[in-house]
């Protein structure tokens, strides 16, 4: 998936699995666990806390991009 | 009128005092020039262009001597886009290559209603084949050997793609023939006209082939994107080709896209609709004729709006 950033005019490529995550969140606000379990449900991923720890590091990876932001849970 | 139909010396004359409108695509380009060589070229290569005396144009180009004193022992030129020259003076027997060149700057650096890609692109059936790369990778040789073999040329340098129709327009320009792709030209294509080497550029040896009449009678023609062909030259190699993933082949070619942070959002939407409807390829060579072949197979694009 390709995503463009209007605030900043980048491009970005994004592997399958950011570009899910990014769908989920187009949806609405969600934590890493959340979108973990939805995660494992819809691409065959084992739910675990590895998993946990993985989507987290992709989330502050697509906050850093400017590409998400947190808000107040 | 046709430029064909000015006559040597007044195509000359003009040049030298008022200037020539030269329509290439959408643009109007006025040149002024007292070089011998830049008549010659122009009379040569834009034989089937149309030509204003007077009118609006997009550019106004200027290649004239400097006042120093190279003039006397090693005359140069200098040229200017709109009065304005960032520009060192150069040897003037490269005056017609360095007029190609400012030309292609002028659009490069002053166009924001076309998404510009560098690259050639050439069409059959209704169909565009762009060919993006950078210099080296063989793409003008690949374009003029695609031209001389039936392909309408569109542009040997500068793709123009309309961000409101999806669209590229053609400018039919000459084709940049550099080092080593001119002699294999000549020998490939030698009913097409070129135009004398010209030594020690910035990009080594440079010739020019004419495009063909053709191409330049259908230049308001513009053509729907059908295949984005990543093309590299390598000696010796056989042909080959490999699907490019879709992602892959937008990062790819929005990194080289001068005019793209420019156009901001439009551009991404142009660029995307341009790689939605594209077949996507790598494509390795070192046979024209294999080459030509390959293109001359090449299906319909699928059109597929796959997931990129």
């Amino acid at each position: 998936m390709v995503v463009y950033h209007l605030d900043s005019g980048n491009t970005h490529l994004l592997n399958p699995i950011a570009g899910q995550v990014l769908k989920l969140l187009a949806d609405g606000p969600a934590d890493a666990t959340s979108i973990a379990r939805q995660l494992a449900g819809q691409i065959d991923l084992e739910s675990d806390a590895e998993l946990d720890d993985n989507v987290a590091g992709l989330l502050s990876h697509l906050d850093s991009l400017g590409l998400i932001e947190p808000v107040p849970a | 009128m046709k430029l064909s139909q000015i006559e040597a010396g007044e195509l000359r004359r003009a040049l030298s005092t008022t200037g020539l409108r030269i329509r290439t695509g959408p643009f109007v380009c006025h040149v002024q020039s007292p070089f011998e060589n830049i008549a010659d070229g122009v009379q040569l290569f834009y034989k089937d262009f149309t030509c204003e005396a007077e009118g609006f144009a997009d550019f106004h180009l200027k290649l004239i001597r400097p006042a120093n004193l190279h003039r006397v022992w090693r005359p140069q030129v200098t040229c200017s886009l709109n009065d304005e020259s960032p520009f060192s003076p150069l040897p003037s027997d490269q005056a017609f290559a360095v007029f190609e060149s400012l030309l292609n700057w002028s659009i490069y650096t002053t166009t924001y209603n076309y998404l510009i890609i560098h690259g050639a692109t050439v069409e059959r059936n209704g169909f565009a084949a762009i060919l993006p790369a950078p210099p080296g990778s063989g793409k003008s040789t690949l374009c003029a050997a695609l031209v001389s073999r039936g392909w309408r040329l569109l542009t040997d340098e500068l793709t123009l793609v309309s961000p409101a129709s999806g669209l590229i327009s053609a400018l039919a320009r000459p084709i940049s023939l550099k080092n080593n792709s001119i002699d294999v030209l000549q020998d490939y294509a030698p009913q097409e006209v070129f135009g004398p080497k010209i030594y020690n550029t910035i990009k080594g040896t440079i010739a020019h082939m004419r495009p063909p009449s053709e191409s330049v009678a259908r230049m308001h023609e513009a053509a729907v994107p059908g295949w984005l062909i990543f093309p590299k030259y390598q000696m010796g190699s056989s042909t080959s080709v490999t699907p490019l993933p879709k992602g892959q082949a937008f990062m790819r070619l929005s990194s080289g896209l001068v005019n793209y942070p420019v156009l901001g959002a439009q551009g991404f939407e142009a660029l995307t609709q341009l790689i939605d409807r594209t077949d996507c390829y790598n494509f390795t060579y070192s046979s024209l004729d294999e080459a030509i072949a390959w293109f001359g197979a090449l299906q319909p694009p699928s059109q597929n709006a796959a997931e990129r």
